[in-house]
């Protein structure tokens, strides 16, 4: 794969079937500078935010987030988890700017983005393996990874419930309300169009 | 060429739109060069060059060409070999034409200040 084909790439797929066999056809005819190359990926960048779903985009933006996280050993710190609830309160409220969803729609789109964003630090999970660790209060739980500062969390019946309370609610909230906002936004929108 | 290097070349492209005069307008360019006939991509890009003086990038002249279709101002034709060309429609004239116009007033009425300067 050469370099033109990956820059075609870059672009979403929608736009490719569009307009990629003429972009390639130009790139064909062009040396690839280091400026060309740069508004090729630009160009490429703008397309995605104009057309990906919101979820799409805040979800990359997390998940890259994420593995810059997982690799500098800070997830469990709280500057790192300080951006997670804007960037799901974005993506609820993006989703009901651009296609006017509902709030199902809101939900699935934020759970959506919370997966990208907890994938690497799942599959450093699988990658590492679990220990067991007994707290003082005589509850098993599991310590994941191998990071200093992981989050324990608890072993058995007691991590679906973990899981969904805090984690998987507390994202569909925050999307929620971002989708709320969302409405509002548009009923300001609609309000000015008179 | 160092990251930072790359980072302002890639946000500068991005911000073309903003820093970017009248006369740089990638869509506008895009419409005049088609006001003279169809045209493909890479002829629309040279003859803008010769005429503009404004070298556009492949990224920057099909963002511009997708917007101008979305808004119905140009139309592809049918494909010849990986290139198709491209036209203006009625509306796409008609927008060309306004602004062209207020360019027009714009000009005539900076230049009549400097006049008193």
């Amino acid at each position: 794969m050469t370099l033109r084909t990956l820059l075609v790439w870059a672009y979403p797929r929608s736009w490719r079937e569009e307009y990629g066999e003429e972009l390639a056809g130009i790139l064909a005819q062009q040396a690839l500078s280091v400026t060309v190359v740069a508004d090729v990926l630009a160009a490429a960048i703008r397309q995605h935010v104009r057309r990906d779903d919101p979820w799409k985009i805040c979800g990359a933006g997390l998940f890259l987030w994420t593995v810059a996280g997982d690799l500098m050993n800070v997830v469990n710190s709280n500057w790192f988890l300080l951006p997670l609830p804007p960037a799901l309160f974005l993506t609820g409220a993006w989703t009901v700017v651009r296609d006017r969803s509902n709030t199902l729609s809101v939900a699935r789109a934020v759970g959506k983005a919370a997966i990208l964003c907890l994938l690497p630090d799942m599959a450093a999970v699988l990658m590492r393996g679990a220990s067991p660790v007994l707290l003082p209060s005589g509850i098993m739980c599991f310590r994941w990874g191998i990071y200093t500062g992981t989050i324990l969390r608890p072993a058995g019946w007691q991590y679906p419930p973990f899981l969904f309370t805090q984690v998987v609610l507390p994202c569909i909230f925050t999307g929620c309300a971002g989708g709320l906002f969302g409405r509002f936004v548009n009923g300001f929108r609609e309000g000015l169009r008179g | 060429m160092s990251y930072v290097e790359l980072w302002y070349i890639i946000i500068r492209s991005m911000a073309r739109k903003m820093t970017a005069g009248p006369g740089s307008d990638p869509e506008l360019l895009i419409l005049s060069s088609l006001a003279g006939g169809p045209k493909h991509g890479y002829a629309i890009m040279q003859e803008i060059a010769a005429f503009a003086g404004v070298e556009l990038g492949p990224g920057t002249l099909y963002t511009a060409i997708t917007r101008l279709v979305d808004e119905g101002w140009i139309e592809p034709l049918e494909a010849s070999a990986r290139q198709r060309p491209y036209q203006l429609t009625p509306g796409g004239l008609d927008h060309l034409r306004g602004q062209l116009e207020k360019m027009r007033q714009l000009a005539s009425f900076g230049l009549r200040r400097l006049r008193t300067v």
